[in-house]
């Protein structure tokens, strides 16, 4: 058994993460200020300053999944549930993506009606939301379209793009996980990981016999890839 | 932007941040700017900053402020919790002011702190400036949604609150969960207990709610059933075990069925996840001496005095009740220190070092010292004596129970006439006293000091109103310099002082000395209270006098 004041090598790890984390924050912020001068003067440098933003915030969402999965396998991930608008997750999200995505033409569409209201952990779902959004910065041609509605008794927040799609690797299609929710390892390679804390976020809801699960697949409204998380 | 919104929400347009008074609280210099800057581009001209939590708490006591952004980790002193409870506590912010805690990472534990001591939002850093500004608008689109219900639970108007939540719910804003959480308040508050459970069980209903939890537990309590509330607590800290408030409550359930070793073992447990809540240490540490068990209880009340050093809850009780432990397990030394410690830390505080020269004294008589016993006490009596009573009147009551019970009964008596005296028409104070007198088995001696002390006061005041009220200012005045010199703790004798004063000076001409003296009445009735029916008025005639 682990001793609890045992400080083991991942516990460093984690206070090193920390560390970092707060770091990449401070880079983040300056960057921020740099692009609003750079705005001003409309000078060149502006995309760069964006695609420097996009990977410190890469890092970053890499260092908070990180840091749930340590919490996780500590039993320290907890969930906070309350009720709360969907709508404003959703539009959270799109407040903090859209400066990047729009810099490459990227337009974003959201379709979700301001009263539906579910009980959920607020910060784990839009760090799901904010992990799939960013990545469609790589991935999309030129539109994202993020949409919440309900399904039964389910909750369904989906991203779409216009881009090549998943993988097949990566695909968890309706009829594999539907009832038993996901189980992903980390065979997929480091890609994975974003998918991974979905599974884990997903899981962490529960109501009575019905789990979350999500599912990643092909075509949808806009052709490209189409990710969708299910919150009892 | 190129954001196409389908079906936007109408409401938040109308929202402005320019005008808003805000303070900025971070160690870090590099960050309190660049959160200013992103402040001033979203049109907020009036921002303050505060690099640690003694500061924040500085300007929050003076100004009044719209938004405070505070980060957790302020390095040595305070932290950003101990920060919210001290100006929530001291009323320096009310429920208007929005309190948005920032945090460096997403860890940070909504339910740590107690329930009434939880900042509006938390914001995980970094973040963009839209986000900032997004959440700020959201947070003040909620707090004026909520305003009118919150104003009609503080004026009691339960019925109006309960209508208004009710027709806020149906309006569907994105703070449903606020509304329906308030709603629960309401109905709790209005003492229909079954259908408040009936309430908390629809809204759990939709999920395991630890607000909801908390209030069908609290109701189950209020009801006697006990057993179903421990139920409950029980359900959600193993759902959630860190919504901190359901171990308090569980332990004070606990305590209710007469199981203090299990009540013992749940704040245990919560001071093993959340050590940093001294009024928590503190209950566990009272309960474990209470349960004999030594051994925790001085781990506990020294994490308390400990963290107390930086906290609006430090409490002179943890000294007192660490020195008996610590000389109850031989440690007879560190526990007389320990009370030095006390009495340094609460120096400037009358009721605090009387309360732990008491301790000192009991300590004392417990090693059977009893000159050392005597001594304290007798420090005790000074420091009553000659310092003006700031805090609760207990403790001027329980001084005199044991200077009685020690045999000195002149000296408690004593105390307890000022005590009367000083208030003669507070009458929870006149029945501490009389019920203090109950404890001893000296009903009659209690009730007849209060009528004798109460008289003398209503003599002599009575005796200066007749001189004032026949024209004799002259008498009067001196008449009242002796009265507010014997008792300069009444309000009453202190108010009417200053009112002769101020006639005689209207009378015959204005005179620095007398100004001076009736501004030591007023400023008096001030402290004592400051809702001093007359006191508006005394201070504009001494304001017409001045300018003269």
């Amino acid at each position: 058994m682990e001793s609890q004041d045992e400080l083991t090598f991942s516990d460093v790890l984690a206070s090193t993460m920390h560390d970092t984390k707060n770091s990449l924050g401070m880079l983040y912020n300056t960057l921020e200020e740099m692009i609003g001068r750079c705005q001003e003067r409309q000078c060149d440098a502006q995309h760069e300053f964006y695609l420097l933003q996009y990977e410190i915030k890469r890092l970053n969402n890499i260092l908070i999944r990180l840091l749930s999965l340590y919490k996780a396998k500590k039993n320290q991930l907890l969930i906070n549930l309350d009720l709360h608008c969907v709508r404003d997750c959703l539009e959270e999200s799109v407040v903090q993506n859209a400066p990047l995505l729009n810099s490459k033409g990227i337009e974003i569409d959201l379709d979700c009606p301001g009263d539906l209201f579910w009980v959920f952990d607020y910060n784990l779902v839009l760090g799901v939301i904010d992990n799939i959004m960013n990545n469609t910065y790589r991935y999309t041609r030129d539109k994202v379209r993020i949409s919440a509605f309900r399904e039964e008794e389910f909750l369904v927040i989906r991203i779409e793009d216009n881009g090549p799609g998943y993988p097949q690797q990566l695909l968890r299609q309706v009829n594999s996980d539907r009832h038993n929710g996901n189980s992903v390892s980390f065979d997929t390679g480091s890609t994975g990981l974003g998918l991974y804390f979905s599974c884990l976020v997903a899981k962490s809801h529960n109501s009575g016999e019905r789990r979350g699960y999500y599912l990643t697949e092909n075509g949808g409204s806009l052709g490209g890839g189409r990710f969708s998380l299910y919150l009892p | 932007m190129i954001v196409k919104v389908i079906k936007e929400s109408e409401s938040k347009q109308s929202i402005n941040l320019r005008g808003k008074h805000i303070l900025v609280i971070d160690d870090f210099n590099n960050f309190r700017t660049a959160v200013k800057n992103m402040l001033t581009f979203s049109g907020i001209k009036a921002i303050d900053e505060a690099v640690n939590g003694e500061e924040a708490v500085n300007k929050m006591s003076i100004n009044s402020y719209d938004l405070v952004m505070c980060d957790y980790n302020l390095g040595p002193g305070k932290d950003g919790q101990q920060v919210l409870e001290e100006v929530k506590y001291r009323n320096y912010i009310t429920h208007s002011t929005i309190f948005m805690m920032v945090t460096a990472d997403n860890s940070m534990d909504k339910f740590m702190g107690a329930m009434e001591y939880q900042p509006d939002d938390y914001l995980i850093k970094p973040f963009t400036r839209e986000t900032l500004e997004k959440k700020l608008k959201n947070l003040i689109e909620k707090k004026e949604l909520l305003r009118g219900v919150e104003k009609a639970i503080a004026d009691g108007d339960y019925d109006h609150a309960l209508a208004t939540c009710e027709a806020e719910i149906l309006k569907k804003p994105r703070n449903l969960a606020d509304l329906y959480r308030l709603k629960g308040e309401i109905l709790f508050k209005m003492g229909n207990h079954e259908e408040t459970e009936r309430y908390y069980d629809s809204i759990m209903a939709m999920g395991k709610l630890p607000w909801a939890m908390m209030g069908s537990a609290r109701v189950k309590f209020a009801m006697g059933r006990y057993g179903e509330a421990r139920d409950v607590l029980e359900q959600l800290i193993a759902a959630n075990n860190k919504v901190m408030a359901a171990y308090d409550f569980l332990a004070e359930v606990l305590k209710r069925m007469g199981e203090p070793l299990e009540a013992q073992k749940v704040l245990m447990g919560a001071v093993a996840i959340s050590p940093k809540e001294i009024r928590r240490q503190k209950e566990l540490g009272q309960l474990s001496y209470d349960n004999k068990d030594l051994a925790v209880a001085e781990k506990a009340l020294k994490a308390a005095v400990k963290q107390g050093k930086h906290s609006c809850f430090k409490s002179p009780e943890n000294f007192s009740i660490l020195a008996n432990v610590l000389v109850d397990k031989g440690a007879r030394e560190e526990g007389i220190a320990v009370l030095k410690d006390g009495n340094r830390e609460f120096h400037n505080d009358r009721e605090a070092t009387i309360q732990i020269a008491m301790s000192e004294s009991m300590v004392y008589t417990k090693l059977n010292r009893r000159d050392k016993a005597k001594e304290a006490l007798n420090r005790a009596v000074d420091i009553a004596k000659s310092q003006p009573r700031k805090g609760t009147a207990k403790v001027d009551v329980d001084l005199a129970k044991a200077l009685i019970l020690q045999g000195d009964e002149e000296k408690g008596r004593d105390i307890v006439r000022r005590l009367i005296q000083n208030n003669h028409e507070d009458t929870e104070v006149l029945d501490q006293v009389k019920q203090a007198f109950r404890d001893l088995g000296m009903d009659d001696e209690g009730q007849k000091l209060v009528d004798t002390a109460v008289d003398e006061v209503i003599t002599m005041n009575n005796e200066g109103v007749r001189l004032v009220r026949e024209g004799d200012l002259l008498k009067a005045i001196e008449y009242f310099q002796k009265a507010a010199e014997i008792l300069p703790d009444n309000k009453i004798i202190n108010a009417n002082a200053a009112y002769a004063h101020i006639l005689y000076m209207q009378k015959n001409k204005r005179d620095t000395a007398l100004l001076i003296k009736v501004r030591v009445y007023l400023d008096r009735v001030k402290r004592l209270d400051k809702e001093y029916k007359d006191l508006q008025k005394l201070r504009s005639m001494y304001k017409m006098l001045m300018l003269e």
